[in-house]
């Protein structure tokens, strides 16, 4: 319950980092017509922070996903929770 | 090198199409077997990639080609959404799945108290707002077709009315789309089955767009130039060019704004996106994974749109060619016909892909929602009597398909031409945007009311009609132009494209403001002043609370609550004692003792819901019962106040049924009175008939004799004598009859003056006796024989009252004794402390049905109106007064045939000493003769 809820609470924060990022003011300090890497900088900052968006969602999906499952080992051995750090491994919001 | 004729390009088009087809059926004959092909999460997150129309494909470079990145926002929203998709989105399916939700017009009105006013408005906004976007793709399909056959030479259709190739594509174009909706889209009744052909087909689709795209992307960027930063380098050199790199302008800034929100809805509130993303959902978890999947498609759909929009506009630097065709031109220009052949067929399943779908949720919503709660409350076509309405709700269903994609290709033919591809999708957005605030709103605010919806859909739906599509009409030349450009009747505050002034903004963004403003303040503001039925309020809190209601089965409770808070709960609704009761036959029946501060096992919970299910209903005692194992105590006041106002109504309907009951009861009461009333009316009635009856009968003969002498003076002196006794007579009982009526008038009005004295019975009997013995000289044949006991205790009575008894009932039977050897017994006794009276005749007697009648006033046995009368008719009941007055009574024995027997007692004096002495002793007979 605690992580579901914590999962949660990691997606509603990507949703507004995601928010603040994507537009303005912050878009505005990208608005500038230089090229990065060969790449206008607003294009490349936009896809990087879009890449960047879709794969923390991944992680916490797939998190999501071990915590269910080890709950549901859990519930069936009836055992102690595992340690949080047992089924950490991923990169964290 | 004519590689692409026509009929070349017609050819794969229906090969394509028949492949479509091919998938459909399989899936769907797959699935009526029941191994599902579209029950795993990317074909999920494939068929939500229906969102990208050929709008994206071909539209997307158009868009970039003027305004750079501007295109991004629409799928940049899409993506935020998603990141919060399993608390939104989840709720969305999981309220849908248990209301078996069939479009969004359903679940809006199902969420406002299954409202068809709602369900209705919905509907419509859907209908008005959704064919542009479907001309649209129709459009595309002829453009592209158009274009591409004239390879190798790229010549732009003309955009003009008329250009009959075009709008004979788009015509076919629509058929074909619509029989395909229709063999596929309508095969099941149930709208909340699945199309699990349709979803195939649509998942296939967006492959096919999605490996198009990349290929002319990766054939541009790496084939034509020398990657990204080639043809970034080359664009920079252009000043023109240089301009898209960046946003632009406050207006840029705005419209970016307004198009993530505008996206961020519309991901879900399109019709046909909450088809595939809730309607068409199998398993929630599937979106699990389109969370990251979804958006995934849709970054990689975008990444060459700039790189291709770059290298259009640097390879037809002149104009020549619209950007909204650069994926399938530039193609062309670098004779490439396979590759141009496959640009065309991405645009193509784009486009089918979204008429399909969206005709298909349009169909459904129209049909469940619009057309046949109509049908159904038309009383006149008795639907609700057929037994099977699928053949009706089948024909509305493909009706609307037609009816949809055939206003589709009206949009295209007539208005279509005068917009850019990107601009008209915009105005679909913004039209379904209305619907956003009333499902958020109704998702995640309890208070949202009926009215509040309606009033913020309504207002919404109404300025999108002023700020876009009016405006739309007069740029297409239906309305004057002035009215875009001037505002009605040149009321500048009123432009729809700068309303109350706002100016300086793209159309879209100032349409998106001034709707959500004017949406969300009155769902907002009427909400706060409005209030919710019962329905409409069970269905608020179902909506709002659908994720805790639905965890609550299984063992998911198990020791989040203590039995103690169980018992708490029961005592709110049993009281203390009642629940000391429970919990000892709680142990009694699990023979166990109940750990209070343990948490509560699976017997504690369910004895608790069975008992409060007795008091407040088993549904209510579900929510109760969860809402403690939650812990979750705002909750509940939520269910209280639903229960108060449930319990407010029974006790409502309770008070109306004791009420109603009072009603009866006095109308019981009345219609008794009534019948009383009309009884006395009755009564007076015949008395006064009888009044008169009695007194005319003396008053004729009086008068008839009166008469006789004075019309003959000459008359008889003997004669005259005769007539003058019989006149005195007939006075005589006149005046008898009148004084009696008075008599009973006044013993009945209570103002008789009564002289009571304590007295010795037996000489006022034997008083009243002597004055009778003149009737019985009178009499020819009757005799009088008295039987009286010698001693009688004294009695408390009026003498000349208790006289006037005797003489009327020994008078009477005097009267109807027999004829020849009349016979009259007056017995006297004393019995049980009364002075018992009996006057017997040997007369005819008296019928049964007649002895209780001759004591009420004027009736007398026999027939009045025919017999001759024999006495006033007053004198028994006269009698009963008196005897009442003295406390005692007066009845009468008889048979018919063997005479009567009238008799009546009085109570002995209290003071006087009661001797017992019972019948009356023979010894003292005294035979009076009569004569």
């Amino acid at each position: 319950m605690l992580k579901q809820r914590r999962n949660t609470e990691r997606q509603i924060a990507l949703f507004l980092l995601g928010g603040v990022m994507l537009v303005p003011p912050v878009l505005v300090l990208f608005n500038h017509p230089d090229r990065v890497a060969g790449i206008p900088s607003l294009y490349l900052y936009i896809f990087l922070v879009w890449t960047g968006l879709i794969g923390f969602t991944l992680a916490i999906t797939r998190r999501m996903r071990l915590d269910e499952l080890a709950a549901r080992e859990n519930r069936q051995a009836d055992v102690e929770p595992l340690a949080p750090a047992s089924v950490d491994g991923h990169a964290d919001a | 090198m004519p590689m692409l004729s026509s009929s070349v390009i017609i050819s794969v088009s229906f090969l394509y199409i028949g492949l479509l087809f091919a998938i459909a059926y399989y899936c769907d004959k797959r699935a009526d077997a029941g191994r599902s092909v579209i029950a795993n999460p990317y074909v999920y997150a494939l068929s939500i990639a229906v969102y990208c129309t050929s709008w994206t494909f071909f539209g997307s470079v158009g868009r970039a080609a003027t305004t750079g990145v501007g295109f991004l926002p629409i799928y940049i929203g899409p993506t935020l959404t998603f990141i919060i998709g399993w608390m939104v989105i989840r709720k969305i399916i999981r309220i849908s799945k248990a209301n078996r939700i069939t479009s969004i017009a359903d679940f809006i009105a199902s969420r406002y108290g299954n409202s068809f006013a709602l369900g209705a408005l919905v509907s419509i906004i859907a209908v008005i707002g959704i064919p542009p976007y479907i001309s649209l793709q129709l459009k595309a399909i002829s453009t592209s077709f158009s274009i591409l056959q004239g390879y190798p030479s790229i010549i732009m259709p003309q955009d003009v009315n008329g250009t009959s190739l075009l709008h004979d594509t788009e015509f076919y174009v629509t058929l074909l789309m619509a029989s395909f909706a229709i063999v596929f889209g309508t095969r099941h009744i149930d709208a909340s089955e699945h199309h699990e052909g349709m979803v195939a087909a649509i998942a296939f689709e967006s492959v096919v767009k999605l490996v198009a795209f990349l290929s002319v992307g990766l054939f541009v960027t790496f084939g034509l130039f020398n990657g990204f930063s080639d043809i970034f380098a080359r664009a920079e050199a252009s000043p023109d060019l240089k301009r898209l790199f960046t946003i632009n302008g406050i207006s840029g800034h705005v419209s970016w704004i307004t198009l993530t929100i505008l996206s961020m809805a519309a991901i879900v509130v399109l019709p046909r996106q909450f088809q595939v993303v809730v309607v068409e959902n199998i398993d929630e978890r599937h979106l699990k994974k389109a969370m990251w999947l979804f958006p995934l498609y849709l970054l990689l759909i975008n990444i060459f749109v700039l790189p291709v929009a770059f290298a259009g506009l640097l390879m037809f630097p002149d104009g020549s060619v619209k950007p909204d065709t650069f994926v399938l031109t530039i193609a062309m220009k670098d004779q490439q016909p396979l590759l141009a052949l496959l640009a065309f067929i991405g645009g193509l399943s784009a486009a089918t892909g979204m008429i399909i779908m969206e005709a298909i949720a349009l169909a459904t919503m129209v049909s469940n929602d619009l057309v046949m709660p109509l049908l159904l409350r038309m009383d006149w076509l008795r639907m609700r009597m057929r037994d099977d309405l699928t053949g009706i709700l089948l024909a509305i269903r493909r009706g609307t398909i037609l009816l949809v994609l055939f206003l589709g290709y009206l949009y295209a033919s007539t208005l279509g031409t005068s917009y850019a591809l990107v601009t008209i999708g915009l105005v679909s957005f913004v039209a379904v945007l209305q619907f956003a605030p009333a499902i958020i709103a109704g998702i995640y605010w309890k208070g949202a009311t009926k009215a509040g919806a309606l009033a913020g859909l309504a207002g919404g739906f109404a300025l999108w009609t002023y700020t876009l599509l009016l405006p739309s009409f007069a740029r297409s030349g239906w309305l004057s132009a002035s009215f875009a450009d001037h505002g009605p009747y040149g009321l500048a505050l009123l432009k729809p494209y700068a309303l109350f002034g706002l100016e300086g903004l793209d159309p879209i963004s100032h349409a998106t403001i001034w709707t959500m403003v004017f949406n969300v303040a009155l769902l907002a503001g009427v909400s706060l002043f409005t209030s919710q039925s019962m329905l409409e309020r069970s269905q608020a809190v179902h909506f709002v609370d659908a994720f805790k209601q639905s965890q609550g089965n299984g063992g998911e409770w198990r020791g989040r609550a203590s039995a103690d808070e169980l018992w708490s709960l029961l005592a709110r609704f049993l009281g203390a004692a009642r629940t000391e009761t429970a919990l000892a036959r709680f142990e009694k029946e699990y023979g166990r003792t109940l750990v209070l501060h343990g948490p509560a096992d699976s017997d504690v919970v369910s004895f608790v819901k069975r008992q409060l299910a007795g008091v407040i209903g088993a549904a209510s005692a579900r929510i109760m019962v969860a809402s403690v194992l939650r812990e979750e105590m705002q909750d509940l006041d939520e269910v209280t106040r639903i229960l108060d106002e449930a319990s407010q109504l029974v006790v409502y309907s309770r008070r109306l049924e004791s009420k109603s009951r009072e009603l009866e009861a006095a109308t019981a009461e009345l219609q008794g009175a009534n019948v009383r009333l009309r009884e006395l009316d009755k009564l007076k009635d015949d008395f006064m008939a009888t009044v008169s009856h009695e007194i005319r009968t003396p008053l004729t003969s009086i008068r008839s004799f009166s008469e006789i002498l004075r019309d003959n003076p000459d008359i008889e002196l003997e004669e005259r004598q005769e007539f003058i006794s019989i006149i005195v007579l007939e006075s005589e009982r006149l005046s008898r009859l009148i004084n009696d009526i008075l008599d009973l008038a006044k013993m009945e009005a209570g103002t008789t003056q009564w002289v009571f004295e304590v007295t010795d019975p037996k000489p006022v009997i034997e008083q009243a006796l002597a004055a009778t013995s003149g009737l019985f000289a009178k009499s020819a044949s009757a005799k009088l024989r008295t039987v009286i006991a010698e001693k009688l205790e004294p009695v408390r009575i009026d003498r000349d009252r208790f006289t006037q008894v005797i003489v009327n009932l020994v008078s009477n039977a005097v009267k109807f004794c027999d004829r020849d050897h009349g016979l009259v017994t007056v017995k006297a006794w004393q019995e049980d402390g009364l002075i018992r009276v009996d006057v017997i005749d040997n007369g005819q007697g008296i019928a049964a049905q007649d002895q209780e009648k001759i004591f009420e006033r004027f009736q007398q046995a026999g027939n009045t109106l025919t017999d001759k009368p024999q006495g006033t008719g007053l004198g028994l009941p006269i009698c009963r007064q008196i005897l009442q007055e003295f406390g005692g009574e007066v009845w009468v024995t008889s048979e018919a045939g063997k005479g009567a027997v009238f008799s009546f007692r009085v109570p002995i004096a209290a003071d006087a000493p009661a001797t017992a002495e019972h019948g009356p002793s023979l010894a003292q007979d005294a035979v009076l003769d009569a004569i």
